[in-house]
């Protein structure tokens, strides 16, 4: 499910908090949905388990998903604040590209006809 | 938690370890990295008791590291050039480790040699070499020990073994609070499973750092801007390196990213790419603020 790039300059946590994020925002990962636990996670990434465990705090500090001590660590039952937070990152490279279609010389009009707004 | 203060080691009148101050926290996997006889072996055996220190104290888990059979149950180490007793079959060299450690897991032993395809009972003499190391590492891992240390052993094995053996690590984390030392000369073999990075160099830790926060700290851009520009622009920000070539320059910027994000944008740019590092580049500018050059540490 999650797949980390160890050629990417992103730090594997931050790649861990990415994907869980996105699969939350999408559905992929349900309200209440338990995850695999920080052992599962590292055994089977192979990766250090301080690792998924700074990830899962990150997380858990996002608001995204909660740890109950005796049963595991589930998706809140509130996700709207993740998909917000997409959606927020989705709008800020748009507006990126704009501003550079913009550059190129292109009206804020002209961007929207083109695309088909 | 291994704590070294001042270790000093000399061989003749050559010193390979002068005044080493090192933590290591609980838990973690530290990376050692350092050029071939930066001292990285012969820290290794000094913790081991296999070397004598001239100065200095080492400290494991609080206690002074003596020679106390109780603390040394807790420790075992790979070493870069292994040894094998003549005529040993894995599960001979097994019931030899089992004597030294009593937490020994011989049916983890086994099953890992199983795993990895190892003959069982033939004699550890005719393998290949990375299929001794292999050997030499499932004993390590099934004594249980606390700390475990491990001299350049991932340098040399097949890239299957080594993500096999690195999932086994980390499942031997969860399982038990484990500490691992690991060195290498490679940067990469350590960065993908380390979480602790530290620089050997002339006998001392030059540099020690969280392998997440190295990463995040640091960021290059490449930015053009409209008007004519140079290093001055970027008199508030605290830049590690400069180049212009034309109108486009490569800034390596260190600090908060977002905060940094925002003040660049003020400055209009034409371009601003924000690119990533590897820990390598990391590594050179790190060591380049120190006033240090790369190319003769590593």
């Amino acid at each position: 499910m999650i797949n980390i790039d160890y050629q990417s300059g992103m730090p594997i946590y931050e790649q861990i908090v990415e994907q869980i994020e996105r699969y939350i925002a999408f559905g992929v990962y349900k309200e209440k949905e338990q995850l695999p636990s920080i052992r599962e996670l590292a055994s089977s990434l192979g990766i250090n388990p301080n690792t998924v465990k700074k990830a899962y705090e990150e997380l858990e500090k996002r608001g995204a998903i909660i740890t109950i001590s005796t049963k595991g660590t589930f998706v809140t039952d509130k996700t709207h604040g993740v998909v917000n937070r997409k959606i927020e990152e989705k709008i800020k490279v748009i507006q990126e590209n704009i501003k550079e279609l913009e550059k190129l010389g292109l009206s804020k009009d002209e961007i929207a006809k083109k695309i088909e707004l | 938690m291994i704590k070294i203060e001042g270790l000093d080691k000399s061989f003749g009148t050559k010193k390979v370890l002068d005044g080493l101050n090192c933590n290591i926290k609980t838990g973690s996997i530290y990376g050692l990295i350092g050029a071939n006889g930066a001292g990285k072996s012969t820290l290794l055996r000094i913790i081991m008791g296999v070397f004598q220190k001239d100065a200095g104290r080492i400290e494991i888990d609080g206690k002074e590291l003596t020679d106390v059979e109780e603390l040394k149950q807790k420790l075992v180490y790979v070493p870069d050039d292994l040894y094998f007793f003549k005529n040993y079959t894995i599960k001979d060299m097994a019931i030899f480790y089992s004597k030294l450690y009593p937490n020994f897991d011989m049916d983890y032993a086994l099953k890992l040699a199983e795993k990895l395809k190892l003959p069982v009972k033939e004699k550890i003499q005719n393998f290949s070499k990375g299929m001794k190391r292999q050997v030499a590492l499932i004993c390590a891992l099934a004594t249980n020990a606390d700390y475990l240390f491990f001299d350049e052993t991932f340098d040399g094995v097949d890239p299957v073994v080594r993500n096999f053996l690195k999932k086994t690590i980390a499942e031997q984390m969860t399982k038990k609070e484990t500490t691992i030392i690991m060195t290498s000369h490679n940067l990469r073999e350590l960065e993908d499973i380390c979480d602790n990075l530290g620089l050997l160099y002339k006998g001392g830790i030059l540099f020690e750092s969280e392998i997440d926060s190295l990463k995040t700290n640091m960021f290059k851009i490449q930015i053009s801007l409209k008007d004519n520009f140079d290093e001055k622009t970027f008199q508030n920000f605290n830049v590690l390196h400069f180049k212009k070539v034309g109108s486009v320059a490569t800034v390596i910027l260190k600090g908060d990213k977002e905060g940094y994000e925002k003040s660049l944008q003020e400055l209009n740019p034409v371009i601003l790419d924000f690119l990533p590092l590897t820990l390598e580049e990391i590594f050179i500018y790190e060591m380049g603020a120190l006033g240090y050059e790369f190319e003769e540490i590593v």
